[in-house]
Formats: structure tokens, sequence, C-alpha cells
């Protein structure tokens, strides 16, 4: 299965991720967090920090 | 041959676009991506910052890093080696209020605008305001939000300024709301390049946003027009824009026109690099290295780079 980095674009395999996992863009290095599972969709995982109620 | 780096935190779709585009045009650019070490506290680029060895080394530098205050210190420090920079001119090293207050002071059409210093005066100035209105943060990075009533405004402010320490609630509070009715213009080298909104009715708007960045001193920046009862206003700028959704305005994407400004200023900083005298290769840049260098070098540099800067829209 691939999936696509939304900041960066670069489409890699990923393989027995779970909804909700962290992970790495590995071109990038943006924290990535699985969406849905199958089919991949990834988004950025939230940053820490950076809610401030809106 | 001339060195040409992209300032950023991570290679994104935009940063990977200007790379393609200034090759496509003959000219490699690499990524500088900063590393740990501490930059010297200047962010203004008068006076000069002093030239830094862990700063940029390149003979270009194109401002996309994400956090506004160590890129404004990385692109002083990078201005101070005698390099060109390609950024959001004041809103590349300053904050909301500098740019509504240099907006202002141009007399380019903003909403009515309080800056509030604490919660108290956050919702004194919306109450003034009247709703809906909305909480800009000083730092560029924390989003707009929206405030639709008193229970809203209430709710955010005070949440912001418990959690945020009190920092947080240093903000602009803004008559209105831009939410469907703004587009960011994405302006380059003075020209309205590209928007994110639909096609535009007549030229007011780009022209809008061109006024701005004029008035900034950018050369990359995002402007966000809004429309209002009483015509357009500029509504907020975004210093290191997104743009690979936006919609060209005439033909060319704004990789490109980056590119082509890219070009015309290594083009004008050639002369300066011929050696003027054998035993001295470049007389005019500030050596790096020296953390209280010699002014003179680095004001004639930094001087050079805002005669640029002027000479850009003349
Ligand atoms: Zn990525």
């Amino acid at each position: 299965m691939t999936g696509t980095c939304p900041e960066c674009a670069a489409e890699f395999e990923l393989s027995g991720v779970e909804q909700g996992e962290i992970v790495p863009c590995p071109e990038c290095g943006v924290e990535l967090e699985v969406l849905n599972a199958n089919p991949v969709q990834l988004g950025l995982a939230p940053e820490e920090g950076e809610d401030w109620g809106e | 041959m001339a060195t040409v780096g992209v300032l950023c935190g991570r290679m994104r779709v935009e940063e990977k676009l200007l790379v393609a585009a200034l090759a496509e045009a003959g000219v490699v650019a690499e990524p500088v991506v900063p590393t740990g070490l501490p930059l010297p506290p200047s962010r203004h680029p008068l006076p000069p910052a002093p030239a830094f060895a862990g700063g940029p080394q390149t003979d270009l530098l194109i401002d996309r890093f994400p956090e506004r205050a160590a890129g404004a210190a990385l692109i002083a420090a990078s201005r101070a080696t005698g390099s060109a920079t390609i950024d959001a001119g004041l809103a590349a090293t300053g904050d909301r209020l500098t740019v509504a207050t240099a907006l202002a002071a141009a007399g380019v059409p903003r909403p009515n605008t309080h800056f509030a210093w604490s919660a108290e005066a956050a919702l004194a100035a919306v109450a003034s305001l009247g709703y809906p209105a909305t909480l800009l943060p000083l730092a560029y990075r924390s989003a707009a939000t929206p405030l639709l009533d008193i229970d809203a405004a209430e709710a955010v402010i005070e949440h912001r300024a418990v959690l945020g320490n009190g920092v947080e609630t240093l903000a602009l509070v803004q008559a209105g709301v831009a939410v469907g009715c703004s587009s960011c213009f994405v302006v380059v080298d003075g020209e309205p390049v590209a928007s994110d909104g639909g096609p535009e009715p007549d030229a007011v708007a780009p022209n809008l946003a061109a006024r701005a960045a004029h008035a900034l001193g950018a050369r990359l920046i995002g402007v966000v027009v809004a429309e209002t009862t009483h015509g357009p206003v500029v509504w907020d700028v975004q210093p290191v824009p997104e743009f690979r959704h936006a919609r060209p305005l005439s033909g060319r994407p704004v990789a490109e026109a980056v590119a082509a400004m890219a070009i015309r200023l290594l083009k004008a900083r050639a002369p300066q690099q011929e050696p003027m005298d054998p035993h001295d290769p470049r007389p005019v840049l500030a050596p790096a290295g020296h953390l209280n260098g010699h002014g003179n070098g680095n004001l004639r540099a930094e001087a050079g780079e805002v005669r640029d800067g002027v000479a850009l829209f003349a």
C-alpha cells in the first residue's frame, strides 16, 4: 500500500499501519497521522502546544 | 557559479516547485535547513546584523522558513554575509502589528483594527468594533480566530490568556471576518502572480495586493484581500505563502516568477562580485565568522540590498 505525504507530495510504501498511528514521511520528515488505514489516507499530525481554543 | 539557497524547515511541495523552476532556468538551488546553532540577536535589516559563521552562505537566499522569529534572524545573518534575499520584507522580519502599522502608514486600506495587549483589552476591542470580529495573534504562525458573538469572544480570549500564559493575548482585533469573502494573492517581484480565489472581476484586488507588497518591501509574499462593504481591504499577509494550488493570474506559475526574479537579482549582483583588486577577491562583502565583524562591510552589503529593494519597485 502506498501513501502520499500532504506536505511534500512524496509517495511511499506503508504496510501494517493502523488508524491513528503517527508515521514520519521518509522524504521530508514531517510527522504524519494515519487518518484511514485502508485505503491509506495521511494527514499532518497535530502539533503539540498549538491548541488555543480555536 | 552562483549559490542559491532555499531556506526551509523541510522541502514541502512549494520548495520543490521552486527548486525545479530554478533548475529549469539553469540555476542550481539547494535547500538550506538551519543547524542547531544559536543565532545573533538581530532580525531587522538595519542596523546591519553582524556576519555569522553559522548563517547561510549563499549568493541568494529564498526565505521559506515557517518559524518567523528564526527566519528573520537567519535572513538577517544571510544578508550580513552579502547575500541577496527573496523574502516578504517587513512581514519577514516583523509581526502582525509591525505589518498593520506599516500598511496603515502607507495608506493601504485596512479593516478597523485594535491592538490588544491583554484579555481585557481584547474584549474591549471587540465590544467597540462589534460582532463579528477576528482575533489575529501577533505571531504569523498562529491562525486567526473569528469571534462571532460575545460568548465565543470571551471563551477564545480567556482560553488564550490562561493557556498562553499571557503571551498569546497579544493580538490584533479586526472588524469583520474574512471567511468566504477573501482571496490570497501571491505577489512576486511587485506583480500579483496567482491567487487562491476564483477569477477576478477587475484588477482592484490584485493591485491592492501589489500595493501592500510594495509598502512592505516584499519580494515574495501572500496578501489576503477581503471584500467589505467599504471596498477591498488588506486583511492579512502570509510571509511564507503556500501556492501549490494557486491559480496563475496571467499564465505564469509562482515558482517560475520567483525563478525569473532570482535570475534578475543574480545578474544585478554579478558586477559587485568582479574582483576590484586581484589581491582582494571580494572587497565589497563582509567576511563571515565575526560576530562583531567590521561594520562597514556589513553596512555596504545591507545598503546594497536596500537599494536593490527600492529599485525593484521604482
Ligand atoms: Zn513529506
